[in-house]
């Protein structure tokens, strides 16, 4: 499995919403971690299911929707440091 | 007769006695949508999210129209932006209950009808669900809770109230005119044999209502 970081996982999140996020006039650079995706309109609630395969894919990880509290799911600091704790630890199992 | 009175859920020491009810109504307030997506583990997946912390159907979000010792109907309402919130915290729920069962079916489901639904604005007053019995319809029941929560909207400082309502059902769309509420978009959906129209109130502020 390859190694990754939490500002991997920021990064690749926010790759995953850029658009949604230049509708808004934001880039990257403009979001801070506490950003909240699905209320700023970055994400409905089923992206986050195509979010969390795009991860999959990307990160050779399981990580799993239903199994992060919404608070988590929902903000990019929390969210990106939950999936590399995931990461490290070998996922769910 | 007893005059009806209004309620707060969670202020209601007697609330449990009506769960069954209010799930039965909240389903039938929620057809045909949540029939198509659950079909009929719709009502058990309503009941047990009554007391949820998070979900949609949370007794949090419900007043109670109590006339003597019965609940005669319940209006569920909440602001916008918690909306999206228990909305994905229902979609968690249910698909965490599918895993093993027809997830894929669900999750095809829920990517179908995702845009099924008007956006709900984060500062919105959102109108869940209208459920009134089914045996004390026509009784002005309905009215009475709405105006407690267009009424519950000015208080807390919305500029709008929303719901969406399937066009089949005539007497909540009438009932909703009446109250001044005005269509914002009628989205078709073949698959419920339907159009759902989203509806918005503007609100007055309190003071000068």
């Amino acid at each position: 499995m390859s190694h990754f970081s939490k500002e991997d996982i920021r990064a690749f999140i926010l790759e995953f919403v850029r658009d949604a996020l230049e509708a808004k006039g934001l880039t990257p650079i403009d979001v801070s971690n506490d950003f909240d995706l699905l209320l700023e309109g970055a994400i409905d609630s089923f992206g986050f299911i195509e979010l969390f395969v795009a991860i999959e894919d990307q990160f050779g990880i399981e990580v799993d929707v239903t199994e992060v509290s919404v608070d988590v799911l929902t903000t990019l600091g929390p969210l990106a440091q939950h999936i590399a704790s995931l990461g490290s630890s070998g996922g769910y199992e | 007769m007893t005059h009806p009175r209004l309620v707060r859920a969670t202020q209601f020491e007697d609330v449990m006695i009506h769960y069954d009810d209010v799930a039965e109504w909240m389903v039938q307030a929620s057809q045909p949508f949540i029939g198509w997506l659950l079909s009929e583990e719709a009502y058990d997946f309503v009941r047990s999210s009554l007391v949820r912390e998070s979900s949609e159907y949370s007794i949090q979000h419900t007043t109670l129209l109590i006339e003597g010792d019965h609940c005669v109907g319940e209006v569920s309402a909440m602001r916008g932006d918690k909306l999206s919130t228990v909305r994905l915290a229902d979609m968690q729920a249910l698909l965490a209950e599918a895993k093993s069962s027809r997830g894929v079916s669900l999750s095809e489901r829920l990517r179908i009808s995702r845009d099924w639904f008007h956006p709900v604005s984060p500062e919105d007053f959102y109108i869940s669900t209208l459920g009134i019995d089914p045996s004390r319809r026509r009784s002005g029941f309905g009215r009475m809770l709405m105006q407690d929560a267009i009424s519950r909207a000015a208080d807390e400082g919305h500029g709008t109230a929303r719901l969406d309502v399937s066009a089949n059902n005539v007497a909540a769309l009438s009932l909703y005119r009446s109250l001044g509420f005005e269509t914002i978009s009628r989205i078709r959906i073949d698959a419920l044999a339907t159009e759902y129209i989203a509806m918005g109130l503007q609100i007055l502020p309190a003071s000068d209502a």
